[in-house]
């Protein structure tokens, strides 16, 4: 029996999530976190504590691969900034970008009744990661000379005052790539400019390091990190949305995993037994 | 020659990034900004040379009908049919760019990237085995960071388990995660200051 257990038909275990997943997004099941990651609740007190009109950029650093794991949190972030009445400036380092986040801001802003050029902007995508980080340090508007509507950066209310990262107040970027490492060490380091993250949780690992240092004011983590921020915000989305069949697909790997080491052990236990088997024949070759 | 000026060019470009560093004026600051311009310029024909190379190795898959050549056809048909709408539609909302990146392009990538769970659920049933002392300790950690990082942790576990968990994140895997940090950030000031003088030179094309 638990040798079978261990060859079990992968294509079963694809359809034990499959199931898990589906059901609860089927029923629309919604979950608050029981619990708030005290790194989300930073960035969110960060946010929360700026004073009116404080520019924010919000890099949109991700694309359609990980959309679903990283819009919630691009969401809840723009409609905390957007609902502050913090002046927003996005951007993006992906090409794909650009779409996701016009998106966003197009939704937020509607929701919010904000003005685009006056309230919010969007600077689109430029080549040249480390360039562009170092480049809006020193001028921000030589960087990105039009928006993605090709209006003048120059002549946009939402950027009056914004020379460069002395007039940041905060940079939060959304990633699921390594692209938080190079805003804390060209903004952060070089130019003292104020870093939040928002990522996907195969990345947050890698970011732990710079959150005891304060090289990062908070980050979100994964799914569930948006679905803490969504709790904060009191206005329940797509992550909170999520959050049932993540769970349930979590337990599910917690008891695979179990399953599959009770049964490795218990073959190999029986494997060692020893065999109550007749001795074979002498064949008087030995003698 | 051809070894030389891009050696001198690297030299002079790279002593100057890592000099105006420590020197904070006006004309220094200057200067950097030009070098910032020009590598944006030279990152956007990095771009253009992308296209290129993925539009002749496509091209080539099918002139010589090499294996599974259909996705090549399909890789470029998607590339041009973009850069068509694109240039003569635009990209804003309510283009037919927009409803492709949409409705075509963003499933499709989600879809691929969601496979990984699938795969992973497998290879954690089948792979995931208390064989030694530290596959022992990463198995019992990752299944109390597992249930740590989902919304029932706290309520129906006990009330300290999501604050273990985040020590467990902050404490013993930061430390060696400091540890591969420091080992890599060596590695880099290494390599580039080979770059810088000369030493190392395969970026040119040579050994």
């Amino acid at each position: 029996m638990w040798e079978r257990l261990l060859h079990i038909d992968r294509r079963f275990i694809y359809l034990l999530v499959f199931a898990v997943v589906t059901v609860p997004l089927v029923a629309g099941w919604k979950s608050p976190p029981g619990y708030t990651n005290p790194w989300t609740q930073s960035l969110y007190d960060y946010i929360d504590a700026l004073p009116e009109g404080s520019p924010v950029l919000v890099a949109f650093d991700f694309d359609p691969s990980v959309k679903p794991e990283l819009q919630p949190m691009a969401v809840a972030i723009t409609r905390h900034v957007m609902r502050k009445d913090l002046r927003l400036i996005a951007m993006t380092f992906m090409p794909a970008g650009v779409l996701l986040s016009q998106s966003v801001l197009d939704q937020v802003a509607q929701e919010e009744g904000k003005e685009y050029g006056v309230d919010y902007v969007n600077l689109g995508w430029r080549p040249g990661i480390q360039a562009v980080l170092l480049g809006m340090g020193e001028n921000l508007k030589r960087v990105y000379v039009s928006d993605v509507k090709g209006n003048p950066t120059s002549t946009l209310p939402v950027l009056r005052g914004v020379h460069d990262y002395r007039q940041i107040k905060l940079i939060v970027d959304i990633t699921g790539t390594g692209l938080t490492g190079a805003w804390i060490a060209f903004a952060h380091q070089r130019f003292h400019a104020p870093v939040g993250a928002g990522v996907t949780s195969v990345v947050a690992m890698d970011l732990y390091p710079y959150l005891r240092t304060q090289q990062l004011v908070g980050l979100i983590n994964g799914i569930a990190g948006a679905a803490e921020y969504e709790k904060l915000l009191d206005e329940p989305d797509q992550a909170m949305l999520a959050m049932p069949g993540v769970t349930a697909v979590h337990l599910l790997m917690v008891l695979l995993v179990l399953i599959g080491n009770i049964a490795y052990f218990a073959s190999r236990r029986r494997r060692a037994a020893p065999q109550h088997e007749p001795p074979e024949p002498p064949t008087g070759e030995e003698v | 020659m051809r070894m030389r000026v891009p050696l001198l060019l690297g030299f002079l470009t790279g002593m100057f990034v890592l000099v105006q560093f420590f020197i904070p004026h006006k004309r220094m600051a200057e200067a950097l900004q030009m070098l910032i311009n020009w590598g944006m310029i030279v990152g956007t024909f990095a771009l253009v040379l992308g296209l290129g190379s993925l539009l002749r190795t496509h091209l080539d898959k099918i002139r010589r009908r090499r294996p599974a050549y259909v996705y090549s056809f399909i890789t470029l048909l998607s590339f041009v049919v973009m850069l068509v709408l694109g240039l003569f539609w635009g990209i804003g909302a309510k283009t037919p760019f927009n409803w492709l990146f949409n409705w075509v392009q963003v499933p499709l990538d989600s879809t691929v990237f969601s496979l990984l769970a699938f795969f992973m659920a497998s290879a954690a049933y089948r792979s995931f085995r208390a064989r030694s002392v530290e596959a022992t300790i990463l198995l019992i950690a990752a299944v109390i960071v597992i249930i740590g990082r989902v919304p029932i942790s706290g309520e129906y576990t006990h009330g300290h388990w999501p604050q273990f968990t985040e020590w467990l994140m902050i404490y013993p895997a930061v430390g060696a995660k400091r540890g591969i940090i420091f080992g890599v950030a060596l590695g880099v000031i290494a390599t580039s200051l080979r770059i810088i003088l000369g030493i190392e030179r395969s970026h040119l094309g040579g050994d």
